[in-house]
Formats: C-alpha cells, structure tokens, sequence
C-alpha cells in the first residue's frame, strides 16, 4: 500500500497567548504547524497503513502554546469527495510526556483522507489537517 | 521497495500493451488489477475460535451444517437455506426457514476472510454467526437447551463433541461450542482460481493472458476506472468489508422498514457472544479491535454490507432483499440508480453511471469471470463420513 502524505495546516480560529511549549520527539515523525504557535509531530503506526486493516497514530504538539491535552483533544478522518467519515471511534491513549496514541483507527476505502487533529483550549480551538492519498 | 514494484507494474503494461488487439491498460490500472490478488489469500485461524482448523470440529460442524435436528421442529438445516450446489445461498429473494425472513441468504464461499457478518454486520465472527439463526425463531428458532440435548442425545454428535470440546460444561456453553465447529466447518469452504485470477496473475508476471475474453477485459477497465466500483468492491475478495448506502429501497412492506447497519451496530453491541464477551477465545482481545472502536452513525441506517463478488454467478437473485433477479439488473441499477433514493444524510459515494447497453454488458462479462463453475456442485460430506471412535 502506498501512503502519500501532502501537508496542509489551518489556522487557529482565535490567536491564542504564546507559551513555552516544545513540540515532542517523535522519530520518523510528520510534523504540522499553523505558522503560528500551533504545530505538532505525528506518524502511522504501522507506518504504511493499509486499507481495511486497523491502525494507530501517535503524536504529540502544542495548541497555541500550550501542550495537547487529551481532555479536549480529538482526532479524526474523514473522506471529503465521498462525505464520510471512519467507521471507528479512535481512542485516546496517553504514551508518554506530551504524547498520545490515538487506537482503533481504519481507512476502509481508497482514495483521498484527510486527517485531522483538534485541540480545544481556553483561547479557541486548534485545528490541523494533512491529506492521505491511501492506493 | 516501491520503485522495484512500480518497475513490474510498467513492464507488464508494457506487455498487455504489446498484445496488439488486446485492451490496453496502464501502470496504475495494472497497480489496481494487481491488488485484487493472489488469490487463493493464505488460510488464517480465527483466533477467537479455539477450535478454529481443528479437524475434529471440522467433522462435527460440517454434522451439525447438515443436521435439522437443531432446528425447532427438526425440519430446518443450515443447508435449507445454504444450498452448496446454489453457492451455499437459496436462490430466493429473501430466506425461509422455520418462517420468512426479511433479507436475501448470502453464500458462504469466503466466509472465514470477513470482519462482519451478515447484511447489516450484527455478528462480528463466523461462530456468532452461527449462533445468530440458531436463536431466531424464524430461523432454527431453539435454545441453548435445545442444542446441548440434541447433542447429548445423538450419539454420533455427543462422541464428536467430546473429542473437539471434552464434557458439556452448560448450555449456553454448549451451543457456542456447537457453532464454533460449524464455524470451523465454514472456514473450510472456499472458492477455486477463476478466470479473473488467471489473467490478474499474468500479468503479475508481465505477461498476457490471452484466453481472458475481450468483453470481460473491458468491464474490467471500466470496473477499477470510470465505475469507481472497486472503491467498495476493494482486494482479493472484492469487498472491503463494510457498509454502504446503494440505492436499493429499504422498505419491507408498509409501515416496515430494515434499518440495516444501524439495526446492526445496536444488536451486536447486546449480544452475550460478541468479541467483548466471554466466549471470545482470544484472551488478549486483540481480535475485538473492529468491535470496540466500531461507531453508530445516524448515516448507518440504510447501509448494507458490500458482498464478495466471487462466485456471483450462482447467488442470485442478489443485494439484501434480493430484489434484483440477474446480474444484468445489478449493473443496470447502477447505471440508473436514482439519487432521490439515497440517505439525505449519507455519503456521496453512489451515483448513476449511464452505461451504454454494451458497458452493462462488458461489466457483466467482467463479473462472470470472477466465478469458477466447479464450487456450485453438489456437496458430499468430506469431514463426517467417518464414525466417531
């Protein structure tokens, strides 16, 4: 299966206040940012998912300066040419300082996703996405 | 790794190409024709089945598949509605067993290689699917006492499950075991290399095939092209497994209406004999993945499995309610298919393709090829001809 990642980043909806807040390492990871204080670094696990088989991702980043929190964190796919989602709820799972994995998650179909992370905080809400072209 | 493949997949469609009066396909068509292969796919042991290839469950299952004796009132087998001979389905529009169900009978060729069972996917193994018609009482409409008697009353059946599964422990015990074997059974039930296979392996190997007909290799062009249909009808199996909105009206009579995976999602998460719940023999879980994450989504009412689309040729009349007769008419509604009929919510994955009547029939000569004659013959017990010792 081959995976081709695009990156896209979409703004933070309200400017929220810079804070000391560090992307976390993650190796072999893509990395996503609004050119603002918003950015993160992601990655498949496995890394080439393939279609109708489960995956994971984990990732890690900073939503408007301060540190993903899995509270109002949320993750998703979806297909925008065929307006659907995934048949699967992902769920969160704390893997570290900083760091999540998000379980349980498919591509059932090929053809063009778009992932994508939200972080809800005190300023406004974060959202980044990135485009998966899954053959 | 990658350049290498894509290397292969050129000089094949080189090769095709070179054919001269032959249907040329590019790299990326070849790429997508490759993906429906090799087939057969290597057998796998369902882990949430302990009894899983085990050859005494086997010969006590395929006993069982035939058997009415667990049915209500002893006149109804698995095998009254899943005929070998009709692909292991019944030629009907709908089934009929101890009374008339509301959807079509799907055949069992290829059962093992699923995540859901069923049209609306209300069992999430083959032994839960099992269990599924044992309980309804318009099926075999008995309980577990039911089973766990008949077993224990017939000799040959009791010998047999004391060899797969030691003394009865209990009844509800008893007949999950029970269907276990005839999951085990089913699994062995798969359909041969057909026509399609040939010509996928061929080029696989960058060659031609030239005894693969025109007319199919067209439907095929159009298939994994303009149709798009291989977005559903995705790999070895040409499914992918899940559920989607196609069109077909999902009312059953006045007043009444078949919710599908809707109806699916909310009966499985009730079921005692899910992959959450004890029965499940694989004690990491890890086999419950699809059951844990699975979401109920208001687009889900509607939706129906995508079947195989192996060995078509013998399972008609086809889609849940088996409401069209011939595959002619299946590609037809899909040429027509009215989007007024489509869930106002759901996905926009369907739309009419308006196929000439030669695209209807080159799709059809591409189906066909996908069936192998020689799986729709009359079964004779393999597993249980010999006695019980």
């Amino acid at each position: 299966m081959i995976v081709r990642t695009s990156l896209a980043t979409i703004g933070a909806l309200l400017v929220g206040v810079a804070q000391a807040c560090e992307v976390p390492v993650l190796a072999n990871a893509h990395s996503l940012a609004d050119g603002n204080t918003s950015s993160m670094a992601w990655r498949f696990v496995p890394p080439q998912p393939k279609i109708g088989e489960f995956f994971a991702v984990e990732f890690g980043g900073c939503a408007m300066g301060i540190p993903f929190d899995a509270a109002t964190l949320r993750i998703d796919a979806i297909m925008p040419a065929h307006r659907h989602g995934m048949n699967f709820r992902p769920k969160l799972v704390d893997i570290g300082p900083g760091l999540y994995r998000a379980e349980g998650m498919m591509f059932h179909m090929p053809g063009l996703w778009q992932l994508s992370f939200e972080q809800r905080t005190a300023a406004g809400v974060m959202r980044l996405t990135t485009d998966i072209v899954v053959e | 790794m990658m350049p290498g493949r894509l290397f292969g997949c050129a000089l094949a469609a080189l090769i095709a190409t070179s054919a001269g009066a032959q249907e040329n396909f590019s790299t990326a068509e070849i790429r997508r024709i490759l993906s429906h292969g090799p087939w057969p796919p290597p057998a796998v042991k369902d882990t949430g089945n302990r009894v899983s290839g085990n050859s005494d469950a086997i010969a006590l299952g395929e006993a069982l598949f035939f058997d009415p004796g667990l049915s209500r009132d002893g006149s109804v087998s698995c095998a009254i509605c899943h005929v070998p001979e009709r692909g292991w389905s019944d030629g009907r529009a709908t089934a009929i067993g101890l009374a008339s169900v509301d959807r079509n009978t799907p055949g069992l060729l290829n059962a093992g290689l699923n995540r859901w069972f069923g049209w609306d996917g209300a069992s999430d193994s083959l032994w839960h699917s099992a269990v599924r018609p044992l309980l309804d009482a318009r099926e075999m409409g008995v309980s577990p006492a039911h089973v766990a008697r008949h077993l224990a009353d017939d000799a040959a059946l009791a010998c047999r499950y004391r060899k797969t599964f030691g003394d009865p422990i209990d009844d509800d015990t008893t007949m999950v075991n029970a269907a276990k074997a005839i999951a085990a059974f089913q699994e062995t039930l798969a359909s041969s290399r057909t026509p399609f296979d040939d010509f996928r392996d061929a080029l696989a190997a960058g060659r031609d095939d030239p005894a693969y007909p025109q007319p199919a290799r067209r439907g095929l062009k159009f298939f994994i092209g303009k149709g798009d249909c291989q977005l559903c009808h995705f790999g070895p199996a040409f499914t992918n497994g899940e559920f989607h909105d196609t069109g077909i009206p999902f009312f059953i009579a006045p007043g009444r209406v078949d919710p599908g995976r809707h109806l699916g999602i909310r009966t499985l998460r009730q079921s005692p004999y899910s992959l959450l719940g004890r029965y499940n023999d694989d004690a990491s879980g890890a086999n419950a993945m699809a059951t844990r994450h699975v979401e109920l989504q208001h687009r889900n009412w509607g939706e129906f499995k995508v079947p195989t689309l192996r060995n078509l040729t013998a399972t008609a009349p086809y889609m849940h309610n088996g409401s069209l007769a011939t595959l002619e008419d299946v590609v037809r509604h899909y040429s027509e298919v009215s989007e007024d009929r489509l869930h106002a919510d759901g996905e926009a994955l369907i739309r009419p393709l308006r196929l000439s009547d030669g695209e209807i029939s080159d799709l059809v000569a591409f189906l066909r090829t996908l069936s192998a004659p020689e799986d729709n013959k009359p079964y004779r017990p393999r597993f249980a001809s010999r006695a019980c010792e």
